[in-house]
């Protein structure tokens, strides 16, 4: 268990299996207050320009998939350098089926807001490992 | 750099040996009147005033005699006297003097020495009888003197054999050059024959042979050209194994060997190319084939889970079940496709297709969709063509079931099939459904790409990776114009040529 629970951890996939298994993974280790998925980095951009409350979410870690169906993860990435700060979220991770090629790596390079890649599937140490890294407070 | 220098060389040959050609025969005509003009001149200016000088000599001849001859007899004749000194004293020396210059030309013969001797003699001796006569009879009344009279007859007897000689002698050297004259003309005229003969002659040989080494230098140039147009154009036409021979050691020979080279290297390339195309079409079919075995194991047995023990799994398990199911057959579908996609034209044959009656085919292969979709499927006049069947079949059934399946949500879709003749045949899909945006219109015939989810509209992102290929497999192309929401046109075409 860590002291203080992150606020929001968002998940980027289109694949229904996958995003159920995610999210599984992220509520069973009860490390986040709240888990969305959603399907396309259409529906991303659309969550984080939403307001509750008079608050956009601002989630504390982006999972994100690169192979998408029309707006791909790069895509993604595109419209989200030009969000506001208090729209962006504060960690995104590239999520990757397979091991990274050196064309994403050097592609990623273009990308300030990206914090690293990760293989799929998600895992309770990962997440472990991320909040170490970018949240120490909380632990 | 190539400075082309055995070419150049060539050409300037063939030009050079024209050049050539035409300085001979300009100097040889040049030679051939210098030679006639030198001998013309030599009959004018020499012989000539020689054949007058003895004609004179002859005449003054004559008249001097008549007049020795009138003086004697006549007694009025004393005018005579001052003629006849005229001749004896001024104009018999100046012939003398003339003759003597004759004979020491150097090619005077020594028989004509002995006439001109011999005229010269007598000349001399005409002068003295001539002055003794003139001497001898001064007055009227000297030819009463009977002695002086017959003293004047028998010098004047004299004088007429002198006469006589300087003829004979003059008219001996006159005919001789007179010879030489007319021999002298008749040669030169011959010559001046002979000369035209012979420049007509060369010319015309010259020009053969220059015209047979300008051909000769012209074909050495064009033939491996030739030939080498003949290698490229086989190249064009995929014959690899096109070789041009080498002729000659200019740079037309460089190039051919040069192109022998590339034609090699292209070949081995080619050849590469296509084992290598062979392996990977041969790898993606053993892949996909080996892959449907496991994923077959792994189906049967969710089946097998989901039938026996479905009442033993919570709603967590239920739905891990049902996403494994589902991504099982999903896989495997991505794995026929890939299986299909690698063995499009690998073993079908080229024949003569009816697009119309293919297109009735599809229609009916497609009835459930079109019936669930209500949609009017519109078949223009299509062409008669040759293709691969089967593929063109998969071909017009992919785009026309996208056409139905990408449909705007509550309005009936309409598809339109129709061709044009333009360099081969193009055909078109044309439908009335959601569009596609400017930027995807790319990537939609790349394997595996999709543009939406499968939740909106299910599909492995394989047909029109399939298109693709068909279309390439009948040397066309596929491509495609959208307006987003109003719909969009696919495109594809059929070469001639198979």
């Amino acid at each position: 268990m860590i002291k203080e629970k992150l606020n929001c951890i968002l998940l980027v996939d289109d694949d229904e299996s996958t995003n159920f298994l995610h999210r599984y993974v992220v509520e069973k280790t009860q490390y986040a207050k709240k888990c969305v998925t959603v399907h396309s980095g259409q529906e991303a951009l659309d969550y984080l320009t939403s307001t509750e409350e008079g608050e956009h979410p601002q989630p504390d870690l982006v999972f994100l998939d690169i192979n998408m169906p029309a707006m791909n993860g790069w895509e993604f990435l595109e419209h989200y350098k030009q969000l506001d700060k208090n729209q962006q979220g504060k960690v995104v991770v590239v999520m990757l089926t397979t091991s990274i090629n050196p064309d994403d790596r050097e592609k990623s390079k273009l990308f300030s807001d990206v914090t690293g890649f990760k293989n799929k599937p998600l895992t309770k140490e990962m997440i472990l490992e991320l909040i170490k890294e970018h949240f120490p407070e909380k632990i | 750099m190539f400075k082309f220098k055995k070419l150049k060389n060539k050409i300037l040959t063939g030009y050079g040996l024209f050049l050539i050609i035409i300085v001979i025969q300009v100097l040889l005509s040049f030679y051939v009147n210098k030679k006639a003009e030198e001998t013309h001149n030599k009959l004018t200016q020499e012989v000539k005033p020689k054949v007058n000088l003895l004609d004179r000599y002859r005449n003054a001849n004559r008249v001097l005699l008549l007049l020795v001859n009138t003086k004697v007899v006549d007694a009025n004749s004393t005018l005579l006297t001052n003629k006849i000194k005229q001749i004896s004293e001024v104009d018999f020396p100046y012939f003398r003097e003339e003759l003597n210059h004759i004979k020491l030309e150097k090619n005077t013969a020594s028989l004509h020495h002995q006439s001109i001797d011999s005229i010269v003699q007598n000349t001399l001796y005409f002068e003295q009888n001539a002055k003794k006569i003139s001497d001898l009879l001064v007055l009227t009344n000297d030819y009463k003197n009977q002695k002086k009279i017959e003293e004047a007859k028998s010098i004047l007897t004299k004088s007429a054999t002198n006469s006589t000689s300087i003829d004979r002698g003059l008219a001996f050297l006159q005919r001789h050059y007179n010879k030489e004259l007319e021999e002298g003309f008749t040669n030169l005229s011959e010559r001046l024959d002979n000369s035209s003969r012979i420049l007509l002659v060369s010319t015309l040989i010259f020009v053969l042979l220059g015209v047979f080494f300008s051909l000769k230098i012209t074909y050495s140039i064009t033939k491996p050209l030739k030939n080498l147009m003949e290698g490229a154009k086989g190249i064009t036409k995929g014959k690899f194994t096109s070789r041009v021979s080498v002729l000659g050691k200019d740079e037309i020979a460089e190039l051919s060997a040069i192109f022998n080279q590339m034609s090699i290297s292209l070949n081995r390339s080619f050849n590469d190319i296509k084992n290598k195309n062979k392996e990977l079409e041969q790898f993606t079919y053993i892949a996909s084939h080996d892959l449907q075995e496991p994923l077959r194991t792994l189906i049967s047995f969710v089946d097998l889970l989901d039938k026996n023990y479905n009442n033993q799994f919570d709603e967590f398990g239920q739905k891990s079940l049902d996403y494994i199911k589902g991504a099982s057959i999903r896989m495997s579908n991505l794995v026929k496709g890939l299986l299909e996609y690698s063995r499009i034209g690998s073993s079908s044959e080229i024949t003569t297709i009816n697009c119309n009656q293919l297109l009735q085919d599809v229609k009916s292969d497609l009835t459930v969709a079109i019936e669930e979709s209500n949609a009017t499927l519109i078949i223009e006049e299509l062409p008669e063509l040759k293709g691969y069947e089967t593929e063109l079949r998969l071909l017009f059934q992919n785009l026309i079931s996208n056409a139905i399946k990408y449909s705007k949500p509550n309005v009936p879709p309409v598809v339109r099939v129709f061709a044009e003749e333009r360099k081969g045949w193009t055909f078109a899909v044309e439908d009335n459904g959601i569009g596609i945006e400017k930027k995807h219109l790319k990537r939609i015939f790349i394997i595996f790409q999709r543009l939406h989810h499968m939740t909106e509209y299910d599909g492995t992102g394989i047909g029109l990776a399939h298109c693709n290929k068909i279309a390439e497999l009948h040397k066309g192309a596929i491509w495609a114009k959208s307006v987003p929401d109003v719909g969009s046109t696919f495109y594809f075409n059929i070469s001639r040529k198979l």
